[in-house]
Formats: structure tokens, sequence, C-alpha cells
């Protein structure tokens, strides 16, 4: 394996450490180890059912490991509540949007907003007079263009619009540490591009790890790429290496070609 | 703006309390002792829409909060004292101590099974003042409670002064529940009903918000039962049992589950009807049956949400009619 920083230092935004889950008799990870330099934006490459989405319900606390532990700016969070890695600075999308569907857009926002303020334990005071939660929501719907749409019941948007706004929702607490399961799956080229162009203008301060299916889009954003096959880390370097590495060829390249030739058919 | 009212909505709030406020003087003693029922149930759906339509949770033994406190304010106000606070207080303090230890139950489970469980706690309740007769009175419930003395030269005795008492603390009581339906925490609770897992993703405490919903919830029942003993005189073990918490949750959909003034309006509704057709009491269980499936049909998201829909397609009817008339006279004048 290539080098990287080791466990412990303070440059360090995520350590995964021999994690290990299984389903049953379904092995999902095995001794999946992987570190994450503070501000990197690294992808998690791999074909369907490899174990991506189950390593970020690890890290996210949805699931508990089998074995392993996670770090999170050098602390042990294998066992911490999920509001408590979410107090550290982690956030994270999901496959599937995972929204307030019957809410308006604004409202889904305010609730990435306030989640982490000590304004969301507010009973009596109306949320509208709560100004430091109602600029940032403004904010962000500034930010994405969504301002002619925020008072549109969620469930009503398009499927793009949603995928966009399970990012928003993610980004709105201002995270630390990022975690975005397949953001661009399904959206058009150009939705697609303003995903990345936004991904790309994020400040160094966020940590970003994400799950990508688009090898083109992986190579626009990778500074470092870790490819998992049936739930074991098969390679890991820049992308450049990982490329030419012919046991990804074998195990993710020859699945994505064949995968981008049935979708443009 | 987030949870802000439509203007016409608000309209529509001011014009309704008007009318309440002129029919302590305009209606007879039975229809204001029938507004004031409408008013303690309209009190007690408001507390279950809390968390029913806002937080997603089905309860079918909400009348369990509702009875407790007319019952302990009924026994203190029977056997200890004329005064107002202290029953009032102690009813409402029993129902919140019931919430705080029935929550606990409750809560670890969701959708059906919560239904399920709060249907049996609220059954457990009756049990326990049908058990208790020294102090319940058992099955033949508790009576000959007075009305309370409230210190200030107000005597409630009278129905139009008790009618009016009852409007003062529903409308705090109203009030204060709308705040925090449009507090942070309220839009917390809308979040926890669409999507608990995204909810606590963010980082949401899922739980201790539900719990503080489900005691808010009971103590606001509590009030309405506190208000129920007071106006009725008496309380019996169905207070407590399901056919109340059925009656309370059809109240809440008939209205119109989530916002709040609807199920003071579905309240105002069922009660009436209890009233007009109470010759064939024996059927009210059939015909509310009935009102159920009625809704559902026809205003399946409640009478609340369905009166601006309505207002449009009498004003576009309106407006047709006057075209045609129009017309015609146009006709007639050529
Ligand atoms: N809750 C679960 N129960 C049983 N098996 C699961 C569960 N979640 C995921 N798996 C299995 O784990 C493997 C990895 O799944 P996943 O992480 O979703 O793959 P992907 O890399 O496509 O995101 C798959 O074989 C999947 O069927
Ligand atoms: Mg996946």
């Amino acid at each position: 394996m290539t080098t990287s920083p080791a466990p412990g230092d303070t440059e360090v935004g995520l350590v995964v450490d021999r994690v290990s889950k299984s389903f049953g008799g379904i092995r999902a990870l095995h001794e999946v180890s992987m570190t994450v330099p503070k501000g990197q934006r690294r992808v998690l490459l791999g074909p369907n059912g490899a174990g991506k989405s189950v390593l970020f319900s690890i890290i996210g606390g949805q699931q508990p490991p089998t074995g392993g532990r996670i770090l999170a700016f050098g602390r042990d969070i294998t066992r911490l509540p999920r509001r408590r890695r979410a107090a550290l600075g982690l956030a994270r999308t999901f496959q599937l949007n995972s929204l307030f569907p019957r809410l308006s857009v604004e409202e889904n926002l305010f609730l990435g907003v306030q989640a982490l303020d000590r304004g969301s334990r507010s009973l009596l005071r109306p949320a509208s007079t709560h100004r430091r939660l109602v600029e940032r929501t403004d904010e962000l719907l500034r930010e994405w263009r969504l301002d002619d749409r925020r008072g549109a019941v969620v469930e009503e948007l398009s499927y793009g619009e949603q995928r966009q706004i399970e990012m928003v929702l993610a980004l709105a607490g201002r995270p630390r540490l990022l975690l975005l399961d397949e953001p661009t799956s399904g959206l058009t080229k150009s939705e697609t591009d303003e995903v990345v162009a936004f991904l790309g203008s994020l400040g160094r301060e966020i940590t970003v790890l994400l799950v990508e299916h688009d090898m083109d889009v992986a190579d626009r954003l990778a500074e470092w790429i870790t490819v998992l096959s049936l739930g074991e880390v098969v390679a890991d370097g820049p992308p450049g290496v990982v490329r030419a590495d012919p046991r990804v060829r074998e195990v993710y390249l020859g699945v994505s070609a064949e995968r981008s030739e049935g979708r443009d058919a | 703006m987030i949870g802000s009212v439509p203007l016409r909505r608000a309209a529509l709030g001011v014009l309704v309390a008007a009318a309440l406020l002129v029919a302590g003087r305009a209606v007879d003693d039975f229809q204001l002792r029938l507004l004031t029922e409408a008013l303690i149930f309209g009190l007690f759906a408001m507390s279950l829409d809390l968390l029913l339509g806002y937080t997603g949770l089905p309860s079918l033994g909400h009348a369990a909060y509702f009875g407790t406190a007319a019952y302990t304010t009924g026994v203190i106000a029977a056997e200890a004292t004329s005064g107002f606070w202290l029953p009032a207080a102690a009813g409402v303090g029993a129902s919140v101590l019931l919430a705080l230890l029935f929550g606990l139950v409750a809560l670890r489970t969701r959708g059906v099974y919560f239904l399920m469980i709060t249907l049996a706690l609220g059954q457990l309740t009756v049990g326990l003042a049908l058990r208790n007769r020294s102090l319940t009175g058992g099955a033949d419930g508790l009576a000959g409670v007075p009305r309370p003395d409230l210190g200030v030269g107000w005597n409630l005795w009278p129905t139009q002064n008790f009618y009016y008492f009852t409007l003062a603390v529903v409308a705090v009581a109203a009030l204060v529940l709308w705040l925090v339906v449009r507090s942070p925490f309220g839009v917390a609770l809308r979040g926890i009903r669409d999507n608990e897992a995204r909810m606590d993703a963010l980082g949401y405490h899922v739980w201790l918000r539900r719990y503080v919903a489900f005691v808010l919830a009971g103590g606001f029942a509590g009030v309405a039962g506190v208000l129920f003993v007071y106006h009725n005189a008496f309380v019996s073990p169905d207070a407590l049992g399901l056919a109340t918490s059925a009656e309370v949750l059809l109240m809440v959909i008939l209205g119109g589950a989530g916002t709040l003034f609807g199920p003071l309006l579905g309240a105002g509704v069922l009660v009436t009807l209890n009233y007009t057709i109470s010759s064939f009491a024996e059927r009210w269980v059939l015909f509310l049956g009935a009102v159920y499936v009625l809704t559902v049909l026809v205003a399946r998201r409640g009478l609340w949400r369905a009166v601006p829909v309505w207002a449009r397609g009498t004003r576009s009817m309106l407006a047709g009619v006057v075209t045609i008339a129009r017309a015609r006279t146009g006709r007639g004048a050529r």
C-alpha cells in the first residue's frame, strides 16, 4: 500500500482501522483500513456491492462494525452516539435521498442549519425570529439558487433538485468531515458539472470522502483514490497510480466500462 | 418565512375568536354548555395533534392524561378545597407525571406498535380507576365536583361565566401550543415525523424531542381534563378509556392532523353531532365510524385544509352564477 499519514497524527481527518462487518454469514467488509488527511478530497471507488455504503454507515454510526475502529480528528468515535459525531463535525448524505418530503425547501434547510445550534432547543420563540438560523438558511438558498423554490414542498421537486438538497442539508451545519454517497447519481450532465464545480470550490477546512461511480467525475475531483472490491481495499493511491494498477482495471474499470456502455444504450 | 401563517388563515382565526366572544352573550344556556364542552374537547384534541400531526405519533391512549387530571382535580375539589389553583395544579401535575412515566415505555415503539402500547397503557388507568373505589367511586364514577372559587370574586357557577373562563384558559393554552409548533422545536418535530433517520444523522437528539412532545401533549390534555371535571361536575372511567381516546383521535383527523386549529374545529363538529343525535346514543359508535369513513373519502386531509378549497369552489361557483345571470339579463334586454 502507498504511504499515507499514520493514525494519531493531528493532520489526520479520518482513520478507518481494520474495520470488518458481517451480516449473518455475508462478509460485507473485511479489515478495511484507510487514512484520509485533513482537507483531502478522497474518492472511494468500487463496483456495486463492494461495501462502500456499508463503510459510510459505520463511519456515520448508523451501523456498528463487527470489528475495528474509526477515528475522526484523532478521536476514537467507533462507539460514539451519532449526534456526538455530528457535533464533532461529521456530516453525510445517503445514496437514496433522505429528506423531509412534506416540508418546504426552506424548512428542510432550516433543519440542517439548526441541528447543531442551541437555538433548536427553543420552545416558545418563533423559528422566524432566530436571526442567525434564518440568515444561514437564506444564505444557503441564495448560494444554491433555490431562492425561488423556498416555499415548494420537497416531495414535489424534480429528482435533480431533491438530490441537490440532499447535499445542501449535509453542508448546512458547516461540517469538517463530509461523506457523500454517490452525490451525482441520477443527475444530468449539467447538474453533475454543477456539483463537481461546487465541491471544487469547497474550502480546505473540509475533508471530503466521496463515493463515485463515474470515473470521469472521480478523475476531476480525486486527490487520492481508494478502491474497494468485495469488502476489501484493493488499491489506495493517487489517481494516476490507481488507474494504472492492473488489479483495479480488472475489478473496477472493466465493470465500469460495461456499465457506462449499458447506461448509454 | 419559516412557520409563518397565511394572512387569510390569521384573519379567519380572529373572526372565530370574535364569534366565540360574542356567542357568550348571544346564545342560550344549553348551547353555551355545548360550546364550553366543544372548547374543552378542542384543547384536548389540539394536545393530541402535537403528537399525531406534528410528531407522527398515533396515540390511542391519550384519554389517560385527560382523565387522570379530571380525577385528581375532582377528588381534591370534592374532598379538600373549593379553591382552584391547588386542585388544578395537582390535576395537570398528575398528567405530566403519568406522561413522564408512560412516555418511557411507549416511546420504545413506533407506528402501529405505538398505537397498541398507548392503548394498553390507557386501559391500565381505567383498571386503576375501577379498582380504587374508595377514591374514585369505581364504575359509578366521581360525582358532586363543585365549581372552583378563583378567589377573585368571579362566580363560576353561572353557565355564562364558566364559558368565558373556559374560553380564556383554552385561548391561552392554544396560544402556547401555537408558539410551540412554530418554534425551532416545532419544526424539528415535523422533521422527526417526516424522517427520523435523517434527523438523527443531522445530530438531533430525536428521542428527547419526542419525549418532550409526549409530556407536553399529556400536560395540555391534563389542562383540558381539569376544565372537563369542573364543567361536568362528574367523571367516570369512560373519561380514561378507549372510547374517549378514539373519539379525540377522530376529532384530530376530522379537523386535520398537523394543523393545530383544525382539531378544535373537529371537536366542535363532533360535540355538536353528539348532542343532536344523542337520542340514538347506542348508535353513536356506529355513527363515529361513518364520520371517519366520510372524512377519509371527502376531506382526507381534514376540514381545516378543506375550508380554503371549498371557499375557492364556492367563489368560482358564485362567479359562474353571476356570469350566467348577466348573460341572461343581457339577452333579455336585447
Ligand atoms: N443491512 C444489510 N443486511 C444484509 N446485507 C447487507 C446490508 N447492507 C448491505 N448488505 C450487503 O453488503 C454488501 C455491500 O453493500 P453496499 O455497501 O451497499 O455496496 P456498495 O459498495 O454498492 O455501496 C452487499 O452485498 C449488500 O448486499
Ligand atoms: Mg452504495
